[in-house]
């Protein structure tokens, strides 16, 4: 199906495309696969996919947000923090692994 | 980028407490710990004043936005919630603190539940805690 073609490309680690832009690639694959309708079992799956990563990029956005705002970050901090945000959407499983940490510090 | 990155390399470290609740929420794990602290923080530099509005204001924001999930199971934000609220007793309206949790969508029965395991389970720490009788 050519939906599918939108998400690998306009979404891959490293590439030039910015958080807000992979959020909003990442919108519009999934209104075209659910709108697509007579998905199979891998068509779920897919789609599945897509909404976890839209999920986990909007944390993102909001953690992004947050240290853009943040008084008490110097510039240069600041600007690698957002590189690295930029740089890759984490998955679902890697957020679920703060499960493993604790707050204190 | 190492696991976890998204909260151990930024919203920790920048003490970014609502995006933790967010993240939290999104990851759908229980962390009662970080989510009782988080609140409290949250709670407790709530701006404004009198505080009592402020609190309440972060009360039914943050329940508008994280109940139900994992980033505001009752059994703590209730804990965490009266505790604070008792720092500020006779400043406010009586109630205040359980109106704002209203407010912010908290359905009567479930607080009411909550509060009763609550008590329960103070009651009962103060039982083994207490003296033998004999």
């Amino acid at each position: 199906m050519s939906w599918t073609l939108l998400h690998p490309a306009m979404v891959a680690d490293d590439s030039d495309v910015d958080l807000q832009q992979r959020s909003y690639y990442l919108a519009q694959a999934l209104t075209a696969a659910k709108s697509a309708g007579d998905l199979h079992a891998d068509d779920v799956d897919f789609v599945t996919g897509l909404q976890e990563q839209l999920d986990v990029c909007y944390v993102q956005l909001q953690v992004a947000h947050a240290i853009e705002v943040h008084g008490d970050i110097d510039p240069e901090t600041r600007h690698a923090a957002l590189g690295e945000l930029n740089k890759q959407i984490l998955t679902l499983d890697r957020v679920r692994g703060i499960a493993t940490l604790t707050c204190h510090g | 980028m190492a696991d976890e990155q998204l909260y151990e390399n930024f919203a920790r470290p920048y003490r970014l407490f609502e995006q933790i609740l967010l993240i939290i929420k999104t990851a759908d794990t229980a962390l009662t710990d970080v989510v009782e602290m988080v609140w409290r923080q949250l709670l407790q530099n709530a701006p404004g004043s009198p505080k009592s509005d402020a609190m309440g204001t972060v009360i039914t924001d943050l329940c508008r936005k994280y109940f139900p999930s994992e980033a505001a199971p009752l059994e703590i934000v209730l804990w965490a919630v009266y505790e604070e609220a008792a720092t500020l007793l006779g400043e406010s309206k009586e109630g205040w603190a359980t109106r704002a949790l209203l407010d912010g969508g908290v359905p009567m029965r479930d607080c009411f539940e909550a509060l009763i395991q609550l008590t329960d389970s103070v009651c009962h720490s103060a039982r083994d805690e207490g003296p033998e009788l004999g």
